[in-house]
């Protein structure tokens, strides 16, 4: 019986990309606000900026190919009534952000930022926009230019509740063992289903609602191979018909694969069910070597696979200071 | 009188008057506040004194019944009066409602006299002869102790000590015993062992004349009379037969010569015997050997809380002298320096508990093993604090089949918690089973569950000769208390205790995840064998 626990910690180190850790997005943003602050219009009302997304609710990973993204939001100090058309609002971000080295867009929910380097484009940084309401709900501007002007709307939605309810839902190595699953998971969907068809944030809330912390019930230590394997089989027990619908807990309370297709859904679910299988054998392995192997074939070659227990070398001291006493 | 007190008092007249009481008369006695008064009941009037404790009710007040002194023969009530309504135990109550508890009170004493009043005289006595120790005590009668029960027929022997008062020797019985001497500076004379009804007494007090024995003698038949008359005897040990078996009580009179008059003083026996303490605890005695290696902070704890629990027979193993520095956290105390532990331990064992067979072992636990088994060991405790041996010795017992119960026990420094183990051989789930890692198979060298962060150092010095591994006496009795427990109820299982991380804090040492999981109770203190079993164990699975 294989857990493979010390290979999914590695495994985890290995794709972890936290805003904390890396100097190079820290580095990005920084560069981002002080010309959204140095260049922005007079006119603009004043504004904070706070993380959003994956850095925010600390389940950012390395991309298998190119940079990472990000997501800011940029939250205005005025009410939707003192700005009826968003995408005023917008145009300032926009406009205090354009420069030679990248291409500020208008979306519709948000302004994307997109560097280039030899003429291709590297990475993108979304920003989102903001006001608030006279009941202190978070409006997101959705608009583009090209919108005509009834369609573009303030819609509620509340990011940093978000925010607040993921990453308090689990405490201390709960937490951890959490954030290591939604980790694993969405390098899996990475590898195997492809960054835009299955969103993170989906796979993010799925585990939110049912994800359970799971650990040896002798010596405590968690066992993310059990805690995952359980979490599909959560997702999978919740699958309707043909779909499965993953509530955004705040507002705007809005399906998070809402947008997949049906095709896209059924593929969804048949690679999810690969995936229990791939856990359940590996778990079945009496060699954690073995139980590795098939990890990778779905996780990736990040996925480290040690050598086989019979060729391991004792690398233990042989005697250790226990501590204990009577 | 300060305003408190005449407040109380005041508080007590009106609640008295309410109640029903009439001819209420308030006086102090040596400064206490004592009412007297009449209280109706149907056709009685009870004359009755509420004496309270001092100028509150934080101690239920006595109530004594005002007739012909000293009262013999009633159950419930003193020889002064006192209306025992209740044993004092557990009672709860608001002290300032004195309404409410003299409501309650004097409700207790007219329920308890009227019952008691419409009995039988036999019915009465029968009932007296459950409280007749209770009864002499409250009269004043000495206690000597008895560390034993007798047997129909035995000889009895008493151990007389005289003392001197001024010019004067007096003896004094301080123990009655069957045959054995053990008290210095006692003289051993033999008594009588006489079973007599409580229907054969005359009303006893704590000095007895002439005239009682003469009429006690009367009320005795033939061959009681025999015992009680004869001249080998120096005092006579009463039974007196009741509802819990007998009241034990001893006439002594010792050598009084033929010129003095007869006369003799009453001992309560305070019963000392192994059977009559644990059943006072609840308990019952348990015909266990438990062989416990390893007399250290938890081992000695372990041995003492058996032997409070029972347990008729311990073997204690360990070849260790006990020091100055085992103070801190050792049951034994000074008198025990430079001498073996076991030795130490044994008298120390035996004091606590009259009647235990103890056999102290100065040796090691696997030179002891070497030679066999104490003979009807049921259970082996470890608490060597040294794991290896323990394992080995665990590892044995597996192979060889042993049938007892083995409980390996062992505290972690700076308060963060115990271990306590307990196997049997043929049932899997053992010591060995924690030393493997569920990961890769492997052996490991530290047990899985430990609640240190491996590679800390974790021994202190405080003279730079002479390392220790800082915990506290309370850590080692609690997780004696558990390693008790486990043997007491013969219960297998793997339980452990956490407790908090201001020492470890202090002391910069790191808790491990499994301490964390049981702090945060994500995982269980207890275990049972099964949950803690290892398939692939090669000491339990094979």
């Amino acid at each position: 019986m294989a857990h493979a626990q010390n290979q999914f910690e590695n495994f985890h180190s290995e794709i972890l990309l936290g805003y904390d850790e890396s100097s190079v997005l820290r580095d990005r943003r920084e560069t981002l606000l002080n010309d959204l602050k140095n260049n922005i219009s007079k006119d603009a009302p004043k504004y904070d900026t706070f993380n959003q997304g994956s850095y925010a609710l600390y389940t950012g990973i390395t991309p298998i190919a190119g940079d990472p993204d990000m997501d800011i939001g940029v939250i205005f100090e005025c009410a939707p009534e003192d700005y009826p058309d968003p995408l005023t609002l917008k145009k300032y971000v926009r406009d205090a952000l354009t420069r030679h080295n990248r291409t500020v867009k208008i979306r519709r929910p948000c302004v994307t930022v997109t560097y280039f380097k030899d003429g291709e484009a590297t990475h993108h940084i979304d920003l989102a926009v903001y006001s608030v309401n006279g009941n202190g709900q978070t409006q997101l501007a959705r608009c583009r230019e090209t919108d005509a002007k009834e369609d573009r709307v303030w819609e509620p939605s509340e990011a940093r509740e978000l925010t607040s309810k993921i990453t308090d839902q689990f405490k201390d190595n709960d937490r951890k063992q959490f954030r290591r699953v939604v980790r694993a998971l969405k390098r899996w969907r990475d590898n195997k289903i492809g960054h835009k068809n299955v969103p993170s944030i989906g796979l993010t809330v799925a585990a939110y609602h049912w994800f359970t912390p799971t650990y040896d019930s002798v010596d405590g230590k968690h066992i993310d191979l059990i805690a995952m394997r359980n979490l599909i089989n959560q997702m999978l027990a919740r699958w309707g018909f043909s779909r499965l619908t993953v509530k955004l807990p705040v507002a705007p309370d809005c399906d998070l694969f809402e947008r997949m297709t049906d095709t896209q859904m059924k593929d969804f679910k048949e690679r999810l069910e690969t995936l229990r299988n791939a856990l359940n054998e590996a778990e079945s392995q009496p060699d954690t070597h073995e139980a590795c192997k098939i990890l990778q074939k779905q996780f990736g070659d990040d996925f480290p696979v040690p050598e086989k227990a019979s060729t391991t070398k004792k690398t233990s001291s042989g005697v250790s200071v226990s501590g204990r006493s009577a | 009188m300060t305003s408190e007190q005449k407040q109380f008092t005041d508080s007590i007249a009106c609640a008295l008057a309410e109640l029903g009481a009439t001819q209420i008369n308030f006086r102090l006695s040596n400064s206490q506040p004592v009412w007297q008064f009449e209280l109706s009941d149907g056709d009685y009037v009870w004359p009755l004194e509420l004496c309270p404790a001092g100028w509150d009710f934080c101690r239920l007040p006595s109530v004594n019944w005002l007739t012909s002194l000293p009262v013999w023969g009633w159950p419930h009530i003193s020889g002064s009066g006192d209306v025992c309504v209740s044993d004092r135990e557990g009672l709860d109550y608001d002290p300032s409602d004195i309404t409410g508890v003299l409501s309650w009170l004097l409700a207790e004493v007219k329920r308890l006299l009227r019952e008691i009043h419409g009995m039988s005289n036999c019915e009465r006595l029968s009932l007296f002869a459950d409280e007749l120790e209770g009864y002499l005590k409250n009269l004043g009668a000495r206690f000597a102790q008895l560390d034993e029960q007798f047997a129909a027929n035995q000889s009895v022997y008493a151990e007389v000590h005289n003392q001197k008062l001024g010019l004067k020797t007096v003896p004094v019985l301080r123990r009655v015993n069957a045959g054995s001497t053990a008290l210095v500076n006692c003289q051993q004379v033999r008594i009588g062992l006489l079973d007599v009804s409580i229907n054969q007494l005359p009303p006893l007090r704590s000095e007895l004349n002439a005239n009682w024995w003469l009429h006690f003698l009367s009320c005795l038949d033939e061959s009681q009379h025999v015992i009680a008359t004869s001249p080998k005897h120096r005092g006579l040990v009463l039974r007196v037969a009741n509802n819990y078996g007998h009241a034990l009580l001893t006439l002594y009179w010792g050598n009084r010569g033929n010129k003095k008059p007869w006369g003799a003083t009453v001992y309560i026996l305070q019963r000392q015997d192994r059977d009559y303490l644990i059943r006072r605890t609840g308990g019952t005695v348990l015909d266990r050997h438990v062989l416990v290696a390893g007399v250290g902070a938890i081992g000695s704890r372990v041995a003492e809380h058996l032997v409070l629990a029972g347990v008729s027979k311990l073997t204690l193993v360990d070849q260790d002298m006990f020091t100055a520095d085992n103070l801190g956290r050792h049951v034994l105390g000074k008198d025990a320096i430079s001498k073996k532990k076991v030795e130490s331990l044994a008298s120390f064992l035996a004091e606590r508990m009259p009647g235990i067979d103890i056999v102290p072992e100065a040796t090691d636990i696997q030179r002891l093993l070497a030679k066999g088994i104490p003979a009807n060991v049921d259970t082996i405790v470890l608490a060597t604090g040294n794991a290896p041996l323990e394992r080995a010795i665990v590892r044995q017992a597996y192979q060889e089949h042993w049938s007892m119960l083995i409980v390996s026990t062992s505290v972690e420094a700076v308060g963060l918690g115990g271990h306590v183990i307990a196997m049997r051989p043929g049932t899997a789930g053992c010591l060995d089973c924690l030393y493997i890692d569920p990961e890769t198979q492997q052996p490991i060298p530290s047990m899985r569950t430990a609640l240190i962060k491996p590679g800390q150092v974790v021994t202190r010095q405080l003279t730079g000769c002479g390392a220790f591994t800082p915990y506290t006496a309370i850590d080692a009795t609690r997780t004696a208390l558990i390693a008790a427990e486990h043997v007491i109820n013969q219960m297998l299982g793997y339980s452990r205790w956490v407790g908090d991380t201001t020492q470890a804090n202090n002391a910069n040492i790191s808790p491990s995840d499994t301490y964390w999981a049981l702090r945060s109770q994500r995982i269980s203190t207890f275990l049972s064998s099964s949950d803690f079993t290892h398939p692939e164990c090669p000491c339990c699975s094979v």
